[in-house]
């Protein structure tokens, strides 16, 4: 007997214990259980509950790889751009230029002359860095041309029988005030100086709404603004 | 074949000895199911579910005689009948009333046979029943059953002394049905 306390062998807990089936009852077959049981104990062990970690851990990498990819990649182009424009010795002279320089639209038609442009990309903006060059002056057409960028020298190969076409990119420009009888030297400057075309200038007056329309005269030596005022009604 | 050379060889992984020790101790573990979820199958699967875990935790177990190896036994099994107790039935909500004062002769429970005790347990309702083989039956304290099932220790104190007052209305009944029986 495999009591606790061999000696109450008649205490009824004890033959509540002893109880293996009540009379009246059909015995209930072992064999099936053992061999449920059997089954069980020679199965192998649950992976289901690592498979759903490991599944879990698949979904956050995804989730956390896939934007740190993205970033690396726009990293990666920015550096690629940069290396591109590589410093080096250039035997050719050149006119440094410091910071952002835009030049005359290109003009000349030789083939010597092309004008050169280099994309700089920094973090901040992108800006079209013209190398300045006089007008009908040669560009220095070799299979590298030196360009600046901040106060650094760079060199581009270039194709001698392209043409770049350069087109500028309107920096943010402060409208200068000036005043009047400055405006002569400007236009002599401008590249309207040497053309046929005679630059006009509106103007409004404080008093009326009429725009009076003034013309710079060419051929005068004297620096003289002429206005032609509309007709006074 | 005594029990601890079964064990031994259970250990070790022997089927025929795990066979002999479930052909052995099957029936009475199951009678012991019983009594806490009434139902024959579902104290046929727990009993399963119990010589499963029991197997698979037999390398823990240090053999100290007979007795313990039947005490730890039956602890598994009906650690199996109160998780699935637990899941179907609300504990917490059993109430603290105070039960009629009707003490239980348990003295005259020596005088029924073990399956007339067994019907009896069987018809009182889950939570007496329960609380009723924890206390009077396995011998745990109102502290252990309360931080067993997850109630107070009021609620266990009140639910034993229900179901011991209803077993003894129990027990007049049979006493009557008894003499009655004798007359006849």
């Amino acid at each position: 007997m495999l009591y606790e306390k061999p000696n109450e062998s008649l205490h009824w807990k004890n033959r509540l214990d002893d109880l293996d089936h009540l009379p009246g009852e059909q015995i209930p077959e072992k064999n099936s259980g053992w061999k449920k049981l059997h089954n069980r104990l020679q199965e192998k062990p649950r992976i289901k509950i690592i498979r759903w970690y490991l599944t879990a851990a698949a979904c956050l990498l995804l989730i956390v790889g896939i934007p740190w990819l993205t970033i690396n990649e726009k990293d990666n182009n920015l550096a690629k751009n940069r290396a591109q424009l590589k410093p080096g010795n250039s035997s050719i002279t050149t006119i440094p230029s410091t910071g952002n320089t835009i030049i005359s639209p290109l003009q000349t038609q030789t083939e010597n002359k092309l004008s050169v442009t280099a994309k700089a990309k920094t973090k901040q903006q992108y800006q079209r860095v013209y190398k300045s060059i006089e007008i009908d002056k040669p560009v220095v057409n070799k299979s590298k041309v030196p360009i600046s960028i901040n106060s650094e020298l760079y060199n581009i190969s270039i194709n001698p029988d392209t043409i770049a076409f350069v087109t500028a990119v309107p920096v943010k420009k402060k409208l200068r005030v000036v005043h009047i009888n400055e405006l002569n030297k400007l236009v002599e400057h401008s590249q309207f100086a040497r053309s046929n075309t005679l630059p006009a200038f509106r103007i409004k007056s404080l008093n009326d709404d009429a725009s009076s329309v003034f013309v710079v005269s060419r051929n005068s030596s004297d620096n003289i603004i002429k206005i032609k005022l509309p007709p006074s009604n | 074949m005594n029990i601890s050379e079964l064990i031994k060889e259970a250990k070790q992984g022997s089927a025929a000895a795990q066979k002999y020790l479930f052909d052995h101790f099957a029936d009475k573990m199951i009678m012991v199911c019983r009594r806490y979820v009434k139902n024959p199958e579902d104290a046929e699967e727990l009993m399963l579910d119990g010589f499963y875990k029991f197997f698979k935790n037999l390398r823990s177990f240090n053999y100290q005689g007979d007795a313990a190896f039947y005490a730890w036994l039956k602890k598994t099994m009906i650690n199996e009948c109160l998780m699935f107790l637990r899941k179907r039935t609300m504990f917490t909500i059993m109430s603290e009333t105070v039960a009629e004062e009707l003490t239980l002769q348990e003295e005259a429970l020596n005088n029924l046979s073990a399956d007339e005790i067994f019907k009896m347990i069987v018809r009182l309702p889950v939570g007496y029943r329960t609380i009723f083989n924890l206390h009077a039956i396995e011998g745990m304290s109102h502290a252990e059953i309360a931080a067993l099932l997850g109630i107070a220790e009021g609620t266990s104190k009140s639910q034993l002394s229900k179901a011991k007052t209803l077993l003894q209305k129990m027990l007049l009944q049979n006493k009557n049905d008894y003499a009655i029986r004798k007359t006849q």
